[in-house]
């Protein structure tokens, strides 16, 4: 009998919101705008990383056998070889890093090119993913390799970077991701919430409520059950708009960046850190709109909570994403989680520790709402 | 008929006033007693007013006995169950109305009947019945599936006390029940006020309009400055003289014995 007058809150809430087509494209615009925005951002840095189309690739390759050598990678584009030394590594690594050579290859001294009672031969290829055109020679070298051993596999072929900063794109993206995606998730709660509790003060329908024989913290819960609903799809839209973007954004398509992609629990860690903001967020929002008289006032409150959603984004990105205890700040915790995954220095641990305070702190925020709506100095003021 | 459906016992409310709420009134004090050691019984099947003028504590009143907002002194029982300790029992008892408080205007008055229907955990048969004659009863039958934000004033109004007795309520308390309506709605409410009567129904209303009083009151409570300043039979009080006169008289030496 408890749940099922709490059921009847939620669903009217249901109601309210899946029919007002306003309130719908708030819901979902979050999403298609991160969707939208990442393309566009992907598409301008693809333009800029994109390699002239004249460029000559140099590589390095020490003790290459004879096919090798005789393989035509002019279908690839404009490919000059070196021969070098194993002794020179040093060097040739160090024009990797001043982008001097995009490539450096090295097979085994005495390479067979054969598997020998399944020992297989290493063949080392070094690139620097900082550089557009060393990734791209990278991405040439090792499908020529493979496609050499086509059938059965002969020799291993291991990849390494060089590069000491993080991946280029990859950085950038997690330096501006976390904010926008922070401020949109937000701007998706603040769409309901206020309309919702606020509003509904404001044209006096919430006392309707009030004088029912439901208890007050059951009219909270059903709110804030509701509209976390309402917001996690929200969420999920705008999780939904990330990952559709991420491609477009890493520019994988133009540089046929394979190596750029996140794994299935990038992407489950990703959802879990978006949805756990979500709660946050939206019980914040329904606090300072159940402090409000009115929507305009609950707007009011919850312009310094945008700011503050932009600046915690923006603080993560200074943040040295290994210190523990920045993931114990909720919403910052969050920025700085999705920091982490955007630029595949993701630290499962430090996820869940995010996603856990995370969702302490949506309880924490509702229970003291259900207090709230039990006031009647904050209910009846004047 | 001698039945006390409401006791109420020395309810006492005290508003802290915010600044803003000091400028507008311009006053220093940091309080307001709202009401002040207010008692009365309303009896089963009478209409009993609260009469008095503005900010003389009525809707105060009101509230507190509909749990709306708690007394700092003093009780209530209605149906002999306390505000104090049994308010859920209390709202599933009684219908509440005042202009202040106003139907959600994103839905039909055929969903939010419903709705409420099943916040008071009503069956769906005894339901359907009562919102067949509620509705018909107010010409809201038309307007069923109209959004209450298309409605005019009235029929809000209309919509309003529908869906107040949704639980249909032996008692039924009604702030300024003719707040801002035209004659002909103003007419049906009262109209309705004693059709409730008639059928056995207890009202409490509060208002500042003496007509009301005389024309559909059995007993009038005045109220001044939160005090109970004279309670009586309308009849009676109105005897000699209308209760225009008799609210005067009471007013002047209220005020006169103050100064
Ligand atoms: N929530 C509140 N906070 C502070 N003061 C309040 C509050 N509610 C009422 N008051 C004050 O208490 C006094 C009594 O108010 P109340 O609304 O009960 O009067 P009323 O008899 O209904 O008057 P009216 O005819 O204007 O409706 C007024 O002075 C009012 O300003
Ligand atoms: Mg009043």
């Amino acid at each position: 009998m408890k749940f099922s007058t709490i059921w009847t809150v939620i669903r009217k809430e249901f109601a309210r919101f899946f029919k007002d087509r306003r309130l719908v494209t708030a819901l979902f615009l979050p999403g298609i705008l991160i969707y939208v925005i990442y393309s566009l951002l992907g598409g301008v840095m693809t333009d800029m990383l994109e390699a002239p189309e004249d460029y000559q690739y140099t590589v390095c390759t020490v003790n290459a056998p004879e096919w090798f050598n005789e393989t035509a990678f002019s279908d690839f584009g404009d490919f000059l070889f070196e021969a070098g030394a194993e002794e020179n590594e040093q060097e040739y690594l160090d024009r990797l890093r001043e982008e001097t050579l995009d490539a450096y290859l090295v097979f085994p001294d005495g390479f067979t090119g054969e598997a020998n009672g399944g020992v297989y031969e290493e063949v080392k290829l070094y690139t620097n993913s900082v550089s557009t055109t060393s990734t791209t020679a990278g991405q040439v070298l090792s499908s020529v390799l493979s496609v050499m051993q086509y059938g059965a596999p002969k020799f291993l072929v291991t990849p390494s970077d060089v590069a000491t900063e993080q991946d280029f794109s990859g950085m950038m993206f997690s330096m501006i991701a976390p904010m926008l995606v922070l401020m949109l998730l937000f701007s998706g709660c603040i769409s309901i919430a206020p309309e919702s509790i606020a509003g509904e003060k404001e044209r006096g329908s919430f006392a309707t409520l009030l004088v029912t024989p439901v208890k007050r913290s059951h009219i909270a819960i059903g709110k804030i059950v509701a509209l976390s609903a309402i917001s996690l799809l929200s969420g999920v839209c705008s999780f939904i708009g990330v990952v559709l973007s991420l491609p477009k954004l890493m520019g994988g398509d133009a540089l046929g960046l394979g190596s750029v992609s996140y794994a299935f629990t990038d992407y489950l860690l990703l959802l879990a850190v978006v949805l756990s903001s979500v709660l946050v967020m939206v019980a914040l929002a329904s606090i300072a709109s159940a402090l409000a008289k009115s929507v305009k006032e609950a707007t009011g409150f919850i312009g310094p909570l945008t700011i503050l959603m932009m600046l915690v984004g923006l603080v993560s990105s200074f943040l040295d994403g290994n210190a523990w205890y920045f993931y114990l700040i909720p919403l910052l915790n969050s920025a700085t989680a999705m920091s982490g995954i955007f630029s595949f220095a993701a630290q499962p641990w430090f996820v869940l520790i995010t996603v856990a305070v995370n969702l302490a702190v949506a309880f924490g925020l509702s229970w003291l709402l259900t207090k709230m709506f039990d006031s009647e100095k904050i209910m009846f003021s004047k | 008929m001698e039945e006390n459906i409401l006791e109420v016992k020395a309810l006492r409310k005290v508003f802290k006033l915010s600044k803003k709420q000091q400028r507008l009134e311009k006053t220093n004090a940091a309080q307001r007693v709202a009401v002040d050691g207010l008692s009365f019984n309303v009896k089963r099947g009478e209409i009993y007013g609260l009469l008095g003028p503005n900010g003389a504590g009525k809707t105060t009143t009101l509230r507190m006995l509909s749990t709306l907002v708690k007394p700092d002194e003093g009780d209530a029982e209605l149906f002999g169950f306390s505000i104090l300790k049994d308010a859920e029992k209390v709202r599933q008892k009684i219908g509440f109305l005042t202009s202040e408080l106003k139907p959600d205007e994103f839905f039909t008055p055929d969903y939010l009947f419903d709705f409420y229907s099943e916040l008071y955990n009503i069956p769906t048969h005894v339901r359907d019945e009562r919102k067949k004659e509620l509705f018909s009863r107010f010409g809201i039958e038309k307007f069923a599936q109209t959004k209450i934000a298309e409605l005019s004033t009235g029929m809000k109004q209309k919509v309003s006390i529908a869906i107040s007795l949704v639980n249909d309520p032996d008692l039924i308390i009604f702030d300024e029940p003719t707040n801002g309506l035209d004659v002909l709605t103003a007419k049906t409410v009262t109209d309705f006020l004693s059709e409730l009567r008639s059928r056995g129904k207890t009202v409490l209303l509060s208002t500042h309009i003496f007509s009301l009083v005389e024309k559909i009151c059995d007993r009038v409570g005045v109220i001044i400055d939160g005090k109970m300043a004279l309670e009586g039979d309308v009849k009676e009080l109105t005897a000699e003289k209308d209760l225009e006169e008799v609210f005067f008289d009471l007013y002047a030496r209220i005020a006169g014995g103050e100064q």
